[in-house]
């Protein structure tokens, strides 16, 4: 068993390993496609399944032939990985090398027929076995041990019987030998399978074993052989010697280029080989008029073998499917006619019969019995190939044998009819990108009738050595361009892997290194190469190196088109590492935040309450009150009014006996200034208050009065002091005794303009009474008094206020801006009294002033017990509830 | 029937339609206050017309001399009328900035030398006795009571400290007193005035019966 160094860990490994088994690294790098460069074999196994169904069953016949018989298989075919193109018929291969019972039947009477003469025919037992061993000897081999003439009789009555039928076709050959319209654009690998045909023709002379199926190992050695052969002088030039091209030689012989070194006279001692080759060719394809025109006996018998081959070839189908002859019973009968229809074995064992001139009808008998007894799905393309070649009316030994016109056949009809379906299949163009048309250039410019002509020739000058040429060398011209071409070509019709079942074109070397393989042993789908298109939708090496270093641990495929390759499918799930972590919903919410949430719960929630409403008392209990009380004051204070009491006590205070004090500082009939700035529903509380001093000054200063006011309806009160304190009963008149100034409008503004008016001469007043209701009034003279200058605020500024504006502008008085205030009803009571109870308003007022207290505070009184009462009931209530 | 006689007698209807609010809204009362509103505007723009356009504006005019004192207040005063146009109510804006501006000096001047300066000396005067301290401690407690800073307490409620809460307990008690000071001054006043119109209601009724 071959092993293969791994060169990533440097150890062996058994070569059907596609990965190292220590370090799984890839040991075929061909598995790394670039462009332009050859695809490497890879096990598409699993394209099997798309296959059609007659290469499946066919497949399938090859499964079950090497299944039954494995030992017989490996020792007689070794099976070596090779390069070559992917055969459409490769699978036949193994039915045809490794189970008798696979073979076609028409193919065993034709294996048995010739396996007699190897029989009688002295060979060594080392040799190739069969005939097929010299099948391509009469190529390298000058010295063959078969008679160089081939008899008639040695061409059996089935041949001669297809000579017959085979003129019927005369046209349809003569057509499609043409070689300039040769065009093997259906050079396709079930014709190599025929290149075992070809060596049954060169085989039988070395056959010694019967049965012995080795000949399909010496199959191989003639290929190899093939491929050392010198090529010829005239062809040297155009000849490359390649494996590849001996591969392929056989179609040549099979297409029929051999022919004419068959059709040349050749001499007796010429290796019967080349009759062998000429009854293959005729087979292949050009052999009517070699039944047509009458050879001479001195020709070579190849010229008549090749006139019943090809009529062979051009027989139908049906032609192989008639029975053996009766001679053909069993294999090894089968084997030595055939060898001896190749003519190399059977001049040494059975008597020939004379030169043939014309095909015979009792030939003809038992081919059709062969056709009736075989019935292979091969048969329709020897017969076309036959019929291609059969119509020339070029003679035998300058027809190639070709398979070219079979692109032109297409256009007929009647040749469409006996083409098989496969065949038809193949040669139509594939809807694949095809290179494989680009391939069939070479073997257009190979067709040409020129070259063609040429060649016919050459091969009518070198006899055998041009026989042993094949017809279609893929030698020719680029062969490594061909091979590739091909390789392209099949790589697009059909799966690689069926090209793993042909061996008989492989060279040894790849065979021995195929059959070494237990995969391809153990399995019949074996590792091919990948088609070139589907190896470069592998992904490229420079992406995997990129990521080499990440995915060295990771996975690596083993099956399917990724095999071999790391870290293409993910190992885990993609994205598992970069899913965030769950993040819990909950609110992390601090006990501040709570508590504001819950004292939010619970405002919103006393919006939505609907709050008890009090009960409220009734509206006439209120206004009950407030009559009652009314009616109260009412009749209390007009009771003490209309009776006119004066018996409540009025007692005299220090401040008012200062007030008379700085009345008296006050120069008689000098002006005095009084500000009359209040209200006219304070009229009677004012006038009350301020009557006691304006008597005084009247009656003791007789005081000269200028009535000012900031008010409108100042002028009138004014008029109503005047009248109302007893000043008028005094003798003062109008702007006579008193003034009025009028109303001074502005506020304060207004005051201190007035105070700084010259016109006014401010200063000649000797001193300022201000009579206000609201302490504004009063602050506003006070201030602007100061404002206007020492002397000024020197005068002096007696304050008479309303009960309510005293307490406001006591600290005017308290700070000395002002010399004395009377507030309200009590001060001019009090003052009064100082006065001499003049002018006795207050003093008239006083008595109800003092009930109108007293019932308020009796009222204040009563009302807060009656408050007290109601809370203690309720509590005496609420209390008898909760009992 | 002299007009004394008859104006207290209007006098007295009026004073009982102001009454007649004791049993709540009524067109008597109401018909008191528009005459009263009614006469004392009437009575004031008069007073106004002749006590102030008059002598102060319309008078000068005659004069030559005091021509040129009286036309600037006469233009100041037409545009104030542009006030009650909006599209022309720019003019009035200069006549409205002089009476604004000229007032706020003097107010703020009276304040300073009439009002702020001389209470300060006074209060400060006052602490020769035992007035300044009572004025400080109704001062200080007062504007205690006006303190709502407050902290959380342990038990989550919401209370100013204790010493706050005590000052600003006795502030209550000046800010009542206060309070209750002009309060009775109001009563005082009210009922004084009640008593002047009860006098002269019951002084009328006992002229008109002879009594």
């Amino acid at each position: 068993m071959a092993e293969i160094r791994c060169s990533a860990c440097g150890k062996n490994n058994p070569d059907f390993l596609d990965s190292c088994q220590f370090c799984q690294s890839p040991l075929i790098p061909e598995s790394k496609l670039f462009i332009g460069e050859e695809p490497t074999k890879k096990d598409t196994g699993e394209l099997e399944e798309i296959l059609p169904d007659w290469l499946k069953d066919v497949r399938q016949q090859g499964k079950n032939a090497e299944a039954g018989d494995d030992s017989f298989r490996v020792q007689t075919q070794p099976r070596v990985p090779k390069d070559e193109p992917p055969d459409l018929l490769a699978g036949l291969l193994s039915q045809s090398e490794t189970d008798e019972e696979e073979i076609p039947d028409w193919l065993a009477g034709i294996a048995a027929s010739s396996e007699k003469p190897s029989l009688s025919k002295p060979s060594s037992d080392e040799g190739p076995p069969a005939f097929f061993a010299g099948l391509d000897q009469p190529e390298k081999q000058t010295v063959a041990p078969t008679p160089s003439e081939s008899k008639p009789d040695e061409i059996p009555d089935w041949m001669r019987a297809e000579e017959k039928t085979s003129k019927q076709h005369d046209d349809l050959s003569a057509r499609l030998s043409q070689p300039s319209s040769a065009e093997p654009v259906e050079e396709t690998d079930w014709a190599k399978t025929f290149a075992s045909f070809d060596s049954f023709a060169e085989e039988p002379a070395v056959q010694k074993e019967p049965e012995d199926l080795s000949w399909l190992r010496e199959l191989e050695a003639s290929s190899k052989e093939m491929s050392e052969t010198p090529m010829p002088q005239a062809r040297g030039s155009e000849f490359t010697p390649a494996a590849s091209n001996e591969d392929l030689s056989w179609l040549n012989e099979l297409g029929g280029i051999s022919a004419p070194a068959f059709e040349e006279p050749a001499p007796p001692s010429s290796s019967s080989a080349e009759e062998d080759l000429s009854w293959l060719n005729e087979l292949g394809g050009i052999s009517a008029p070699a039944f047509e025109e009458p050879a001479p006996p001195s020709s070579s018998s190849a010229e008549e073998d090749l006139s019943w081959l090809n009529e062979l070839g051009g027989k139908s189908a049906p032609a192989f499917e008639e029975p053996a002859p009766p001679s053909s019973s069993s294999a090894e009968e089968d084997l030595s006619w055939l060898t001896n229809l190749g003519g190399a074995t059977a001049p040494a064992s059975e008597p020939q019969a004379p030169s043939q001139s014309s095909s015979s009808n009792a030939e003809l008998d038992w081919l059709s019995d062969l056709q009736e007894a075989t019935n292979l799905p091969s048969a329709p393309a020897f017969a076309d190939t036959g019929e291609l070649n059969s119509g020339l009316g070029i003679p035998p030994s300058s027809k190639p044998f070709q398979t070219a016109p079979l692109n032109e056949l297409l256009g007929d009809e009647s040749i469409k009819d006996v083409t098989p379906d496969w065949l038809k299949n193949a040669l139509e163009e594939s809807s694949m990108p095809a290179p494989g048309s680009v391939s069939m250039d070479w073997f257009s410019e190979r067709e040409k009738p020129g070259e063609t002509k040429a060649e016919d020739l050459f091969a009518s000058s070198q006899g055998e050595a041009v026989s042993s040429q094949p017809a279609f060398d893929f030698s020719l011209g680029d062969s490594s361009a061909a091979v590739q071409d091909l390789d392209a070509l099949f790589n697009v019709e059909m799966p690689d892997w069926l090209a793993g079942g042909q061996e008989g074109g492989a060279p040894p070397s790849q065979q021995e290194a195929k059959d070494s393989a237990p995969a391809f042993a153990e399995n019949a789908l074996s590792p091919v190469e990948l088609p070139s298109w589907v190896q470069a939708m592998r992904p490229v090496d420079s992406a995997l190196e990129e990521t080499a270093a990440s995915v060295t641990d990771q996975i690596t495929e083993t099956q399917g088109p990724l095999a071999g390759f790391r870290g293409i499918i993910p190992a885990f799930p993609i994205g598992s590492s970069l899913r965030p972590k769950a993040l819990s919903l909950k609110l992390q919410v601090t006990g501040e935040q709570q508590t504001g949430a819950s004292l939010l719960e619970q405002i919103i929630a006393s919006e939505t309450t609907v709050q008890p409403q009090k009960e409220q008392a009734a509206v006439s209990s209120q206004r009950v009150l407030r009559w009652v009380l009314s009616g109260l004051f009412l009749m209390v204070l007009g009771a003490v009014i209309g009776l006119g009491s004066k018996t409540m006590p009025i007692y005299a205070s220090a401040t008012h006996s200062e007030l008379s004090s700085l009345i008296a500082t006050i120069p008689e009939n000098a002006p005095v200034l009084v500000v009359v700035d209040y209200e006219p529903s304070f009229a009677g509380e004012l006038e009350a208050t301020a009557g006691p001093l304006l008597d005084q000054l009247a009656l003791s200063r007789r005081a000269a009065f200028s009535f000012i006011s900031m008010s409108p309806t100042g002028s009138a009160l004014a008029d109503r002091l005047i009248l109302n304190t007893g000043v008028g009963g005094l003798g003062y008149q109008p702007n006579l005794n008193y003034f009025h100034l009028g109303f001074l409008p502005g506020g304060s503004s207004g005051v201190l303009a007035f105070i700084e008016n010259p016109e006014n001469d401010f200063t000649r007043f000797e001193g300022v009474i201000l009579i206000t209701d609201h302490a504004e009034s009063g602050r506003v003279w006070v201030e602007q008094l100061q404002a206007a200058g020492p002397e000024i605020a020197a005068k002096p500024l007696l304050l008479v206020a309303s009960a309510q504006a005293g307490p406001l502008l006591q600290p005017y008085v308290s700070a000395g801006q002002a010399d004395v205030m009377i507030h309200g009803l009590y001060d001019a009571a009090k003052y009064e009294f100082v006065n001499n109870s003049r002018p006795g308003t207050a003093r008239a007022y006083w008595d109800a002033f003092g009930s109108g207290i007293l019932l308020a505070v009796f009222a204040i009184l009563s009302g807060g017990v009656w408050g007290v009462l109601m809370r203690m009931r309720e509590q005496r209530r609420a209390e008898l509830e909760q009992e | 029937m002299s007009f004394e006689v008859v104006s207290a007698v209007i006098g007295l209807l009026l004073t009982l339609m102001v009454f007649s609010y004791l049993i709540g809204d009524n067109p008597l009362f109401r018909l008191a206050v528009y005459l009263f509103i009614g006469v004392a505007s009437g009575y004031a723009v008069t007073v106004i017309w002749h006590s102030v356009l008059v002598p102060r504006l319309l008078d000068p005019l005659g004069n030559p001399n005091r021509l040129a004192w009286t036309v600037v207040p006469l233009i100041l005063s037409i545009s104030l009328w542009a006030k009650l146009s909006p599209r022309i109510s720019r003019l009035g804006g200069f006549a409205m900035a002089v009476i604004v501006g000229v007032g706020a000096a003097t107010a703020i001047g009276g304040a300073l030398t009439g009002t702020l300066i001389p209470q300060v000396e006074a209060a400060m005067d006052s602490f020769d006795s035992s007035e300044g301290a009572v004025m400080l401690a109704g001062t200080v407690l007062t504007l205690a009571y006006f303190q709502f800073g407050a902290k959380r307490a342990p038990d989550d409620t919401i209370k100013r400290g204790a010493v706050i809460e005590l000052l600003a307990w006795l502030g209550r008690l000046f800010i009542a007193v206060t309070l209750g000071v002009l309060f009775a001054g109001v009563y005082l006043s009210a009922l004084t005035a009640l008593i002047e119109r009860l006098s002269s209601i019951i002084n009328l009724v006992k002229s008109l019966l002879g009594l």
